[in-house]
């Protein structure tokens, strides 16, 4: 979809065209369910959280702003927001029955048969691959904990027995790299020229606490 | 969590809000700031580096009858500033929590027809603030290179509002999926202990647990599968935590188709 094609359909939920919504929701629905049921694990959580992002969409129609970004990275912004939410929720629901049981070389829950193997897909998987591949092991572990296991920095560092520095210094140090590696477009303003090098540091300033 | 809201201090966060992985106090923090402050025009970068993060999420195919839902939202989520038509509720609102155990005897028959509770949501509606936040922290990430169109729409067969004490109900029948779409705004949140319990009760018969319903003093939509006809009452009572098999109280507020 282009940027100008996009917007249309932006403008289109401004309006309130439900025929919109419908569009919406077939272009991004396995997109949004599949990124909600990765951090939950669970599909009727997942089908829940899509369904609550597209009424946020909804509600707030008249609020959507084709400046702030297309409409279906919004979508995805508050379907991740809401999964992680949940997942929380039910984290703190457990968490009277037993410590966080997380296991950081879990691998993708998603089940093989459900998925929507397209080349784009595929192709933009592997570009976030690649920037992760980058990253020291220590700071790509804290991204992906933080991303799609719903755990706060608190959370990581007791999971990994760290100190809470520790994991906000890798995750900082993360993300500047990744927006490094994405090409961002304000990257020469904001990131400085040393991040490489710290980037690359995975002993020395990733493990300082700050 | 800091105290000192400056905005270096926000900037050093802006990555962890990003991914989401800030603890709520510091995220709480995060969006008031942004609301605020105008100075972080850079923060929708790192908005745009976690979307590229959500690529590492295999596409999946949702399950059959979501799409039906969420085409049936615009008859659950009435527009900001359209007239609501109100139907008047059959089931009276007395103050939460005022009047004593109503018993309500089980039915044998309503196994057959009853609805199947799926489940309450919570819609972020502290939202005007949390949306804000969102709109304001997110970026111009736009390759979204996915196509697809799609022109059915699921119209509501049964509609229903009203607004009761502050509180707002509304409830629509998407025929084509069997669900009904229930929508309850101003439920102000409930101390630990006692939950927000829907129920659905069709004309002439007992009330039929229709899930819990998570309020954080926002907006909460429900969805509950079912046959449902004109007469049918969507009510809430409140209950001990985890719901009752019969309502333990009065309803605070109920729909009716």
């Amino acid at each position: 979809m282009t940027d100008s094609e996009s917007n249309a359909l932006l403008e289109r939920f401004r309006a309130r065209d439900e025929a919109a919504l419908a569009d919406l929701y077939d272009l991004m629905g396995s997109r949004a369910y599949g990124l909600a049921f990765r951090v939950l694990r669970d599909g009727p959580a997942a089908e829940d959280v899509v369904q609550n992002a597209f009424a946020t969409l909804w509600e707030q129609a008249d609020r959507l702003d084709e400046a702030r970004g297309s409409i279906q990275g919004l979508l995805l912004t508050i379907v991740h927001r809401r999964a992680i939410d949940a997942a929380r929720s039910r984290q703190r629901h457990a968490a009277h029955t037993g410590p966080l049981e997380v296991d950081p070389a879990d691998g993708d829950p998603t089940p093989m048969d459900a998925v929507v193997a397209s080349d784009e897909a595929q192709e933009r998987a592997r570009d976030v691959q690649a920037a992760l591949q980058v990253l020291p092991e220590a700071q790509r572990q804290v991204v992906l904990l933080a991303y799609f296991e719903a755990l706060s920095q608190q959370d990581i560092a007791a999971l990994l027995d760290v100190p809470l520095g520790t994991v906000k210094s890798r995750l900082r140090l993360a993300m500047q790299r990744l927006r490094h590696e994405f090409g961002s477009q304000d990257l020469a303003s904001g990131i400085p020229s040393s991040l490489t090098d710290e980037a690359n540091a995975t002993s020395t300033a990733d493990e300082a606490p700050q | 969590m800091i105290e000192h809201r400056d905005c270096a201090a926000i900037d050093d966060m802006l990555p962890a809000y990003a991914v989401n992985g800030l603890d709520e106090a510091d995220r709480a923090l995060v969006e008031a700031h942004l609301l605020s402050c105008e100075r972080h025009e850079d923060a929708g970068a790192w908005g745009d580096v976690a979307l590229r993060l959500a690529d590492l999420a295999p596409e999946v195919t949702p399950p059959e009858g979501l799409r039906a839902r969420i085409l049936g939202i615009p008859h659950a989520v009435p527009e900001p500033v359209a007239p609501v038509e109100m139907a008047p509720p059959v089931v009276s609102a007395p103050e939460p929590r005022a009047a004593p155990p109503a018993p309500v005897q089980d039915s044998d028959d309503r196994t057959s027809t009853a609805p199947t509770p799926i489940r309450g949501f919570r819609l972020p509606y502290a939202l005007a603030a949390v949306f804000a936040a969102l709109a304001v922290f997110f970026g111009g990430w736009t390759a979204i290179l996915l196509t697809g169109g799609g022109d059915e729409d699921a119209p509501a067969a049964l509609a229903a509002s009203t607004a009761e004490g502050g509180i707002e109900a509304s409830a629509s029948f998407i025929e084509d999926e069997q669900v009904a779409l229930v929508r309850f705004s101003g439920l102000t949140p409930l101390p630990e202990g006692s939950d927000y319990q829907l129920w659905a009760i069709g004309p002439g018969q007992d009330p039929t647990p229709a899930g819990i319903l998570n309020v954080d003093g926002g907006s909460v939509l429900s969805s509950v599968a079912g046959q449902f006809e004109t007469g049918w009452t969507f009510a809430v009572t409140i209950e001990p935590e985890g719901g009752s098999p019969a309502p333990t109280s009065d309803p605070i507020v109920a729909v009716t188709f």
